[in-house]
């Protein structure tokens, strides 16, 4: 209750939005698969990191790159 | 403190707390996204990031850390994680037994230095540094 109360009180001075931010619609479809993205856009995509790494390194040094989880893996994370 | 405020990234039909998050092992790093879980004691990634960091992460402590869907093997390593300028030494598990495709940020790290509120009807996640 006290951490809701002081959100309340503040006035959020910056906000960060994430460039991960980017439409689901784009994202889905690459589940199951790496990818890379930079500015809101996936740059490359692979079975592995590595190679989704080095696919975009020609694009982009330092791009961010995570797995997209597949439709069942949505459903419920513990 | 004026909290860092991180909107829910919406996976499918849901919305999750998933916050950037770097690694860094020696002169190496990755960006990556991780779940941010608060019912976890330790973060866990995907071994891929540590090849990728060229860390041999089997060198680390084995661990058999355990979920609701039973244990897996993973490896203690200490590494660099900064979250928006928040640089975090901690240790990490890497295991490619981990075949669930969120990386989790656990609590051991991440909770010393935020106090994190998760606003779910508002799908932010706040996180206030602590000093």
């Amino acid at each position: 209750m006290g951490i809701c109360k002081e959100i309340g009180e503040y006035i959020l001075i910056y906000e960060i939005k994430l460039i991960m931010n980017m439409e689901w619609n784009e994202l889905k479809k690459y589940r199951g698969l790496w990818v890379a993205v930079y500015k809101g856009k996936v740059i490359a995509s692979g079975k592995s990191g590595k190679e989704t790494l080095q696919k975009a390194k020609k694009i982009y040094k330092k791009p961010i790159i995570f797995q997209v989880p597949r439709r069942e893996e949505e459903v419920c994370i513990l | 403190m004026h909290p860092i405020k991180i909107e829910y990234q919406r996976i499918g039909n849901r919305f999750f707390p998933i916050v950037d998050v770097e690694i860094f092992y020696k002169d190496r790093s990755v960006i990556t996204k991780a779940y941010v879980d608060s019912g976890a004691t330790y973060s866990i990634f995907n071994s891929d990031l540590a090849d990728i960091l060229e860390l041999d992460y089997k060198k680390g402590r084995k661990l058999y850390p355990i979920g609701i869907g039973g244990h897996i093997c993973a490896y203690a390593n200490k590494v660099r994680l900064k979250i928006q300028d928040v640089n975090i030494r901690c240790n990490v598990l890497f295991s490619d037994e981990f075949v669930v495709r969120f990386n989790l940020l656990g609590r051991v790290g991440m909770f010393d230095k935020f106090r994190v509120c998760f606003d779910d009807k508002e799908r932010v996640l706040y996180l206030y540094k602590k000093s």
